[in-house]
């Protein structure tokens, strides 16, 4: 698994030195909350053309003839994905410890809402590849997109509901290691599924 | 003579093809010769020993082991040529040379770059940019270098000059004779096969009309060539 990642790694080099790089240039600028959206978006970029490439050129079945087990492959794209967004946040981090940048802790809501969307990506296209999982979650996350706007309306005629969100992203946002927790519980259970469905997927 | 590769019942459905219950053995240093003209399900199966899909029933067992339960292991022993190329083509043949080395626990350096002299494949030029019968030259390179017992090929010879075809095939030959290797091998050109070849497998339309052995065969109808009786036998 760790040769699998070291290649994933050597392969995006490029894209990911300037990932680290960007992240240390604009996390002094912005407030911690943008420039972590922004960097969790970036990295579900790089994992996405990365899993795209394994499709392309056939690596699924290049590591299934070569002496690895599938579920590898699997964890293998789950820990290149956790180790992009985990840099972003550490990064972030540092940088608002040092130049003192207010935040409410926002970005630990952030790092879940991306785990979930990416481990939604994954699982479909270790079920059937890259262009399903795009094909499906293209519309999924547009629709959640539009039901959180109109979610957002009906809470401000709804002030009981309205307070306990609130009080429920302020526990997360209190306590980092709540989410840091729920994003393991979210990769773990991401890993499960992928490799359940990666073991049936024709290659 | 032990059996390396025994298939019992294998069955796989899809949508508008059906494998229908398959069963043959390959023994120790023998070459086993999968026939079948296009569509008849010789790739299926292949595919579902080298576990790039799973059957819905039958049993695979590979030096008497199934594929599941010793992975690892049965997969370092085994050599595998497809019908398509599936090694990283923004690599070179050397660098190809370097990663294989850390993949298989017998990968022997030395044969692969002596195997690549022999079929001609240039060393330091992107695989990207090989024709198709070179990438399969590469192909075959690699699936002989790690010292396999069970060698796979799926229509190895596809793309492939004549000369160096005749060349593959004295090799497969040699592996198989002197060194005790076991070969399963698909074509639908069985003439050039049919002077390598051991035993056969015949399938057609996802049935298996016939497994013998091809002196057995051949002994049966002593007038004919190894081609008239296969087509004898699809009619």
């Amino acid at each position: 698994m760790i040769k699998i990642l070291l290649n994933d790694l050597n392969r995006q080099k490029k894209i990911l030195f300037l990932y680290v790089i960007g992240i240390c240039v604009i996390s002094p600028f912005f407030e911690p909350l943008y420039s972590f959206f922004i960097f969790s978006i970036v990295s579900i970029r790089i994992t996405n053309y990365s899993c795209k490439y394994d499709d392309d050129f056939n690596m699924h079945r290049f590591y299934s003839i070569v002496p690895n087990k599938r579920k590898l492959v699997v964890i293998e794209k789950h820990i290149f994905f956790s180790m992009l967004i985990i840099t972003a946040l550490i990064i972030i981090q540092i940088a608002k410890h040092y130049f003192n940048l207010i935040s409410n802790n926002y970005e630990y809501i952030i790092l879940l809402f991306i785990a979930l969307f990416e481990y939604f990506y994954l699982i479909l296209y270790f079920k059937k590849g890259s262009i399903y999982a795009m094909n499906m979650t293209r519309p999924v996350y547009f629709s959640i997109f539009i039901g959180i706007m109109l979610f957002g309306q009906f809470l401000k005629g709804d002030s009981t509901l309205k307070d306990n969100i609130q009080r429920g992203i302020y526990i997360l946002t209190d306590s980092i290691s709540y989410s840091i927790v729920i994003f393991i519980i979210l990769t773990f259970l991401s890993i499960l599924l992928s490799v359940y469905f990666y073991r049936k997927r024709e290659l | 003579m032990e059996d390396v590769l025994n298939i019992k019942n294998l069955t796989k459905r899809y949508n508008e093809f059906c494998l229908n219950s398959i069963s043959f053995t390959l023994r120790a240093g023998r070459i086993l010769g999968l026939l079948g003209s296009n569509g008849s399900g010789k790739s299926t199966i292949i595919k579902s020993i080298i576990g790039l899909i799973q059957p819905d029933s039958g049993e695979i067992e590979i030096f008497g082991k199934s594929l599941y339960s010793d992975e690892l292991w049965i997969k370092n022993k085994i050599g595998y040529v497809g019908d398509d190329f599936f090694y990283p083509e923004d690599l070179t043949s050397a660098s190809l040379n370097i990663l294989m080395g850390s993949v298989y626990d017998e990968w022997e350096s030395s044969k692969f770059k002596t195997y690549l002299e022999r079929y001609n494949v240039p060393k330091k030029k992107q695989i990207a940019t090989f024709s198709k019968g070179m990438k399969m030259k590469l192909s075959l390179s690699v699936a002989l270098s790690h010292n396999p017992d069970l060698i796979i090929l799926d229509e190895p010879t596809e793309g492939i000059d004549t000369k160096d075809r005749h060349e593959i095939l004295r090799d497969l030959e040699e592996l198989s004779k002197n060194q005790y290797k076991s070969i399963l091998i698909t074509t639908h050109h069985i003439s050039e096969m049919e002077h390598i070849i051991d035993d056969l497998v015949i399938i057609e339309q996802g049935n298996m009309i016939v497994t013998i052995g091809k002196k057995e065969l051949l002994e049966s109808r002593p007038d004919c060539t190894l081609e008239t009786i296969y087509m004898d036998l699809l009619k």
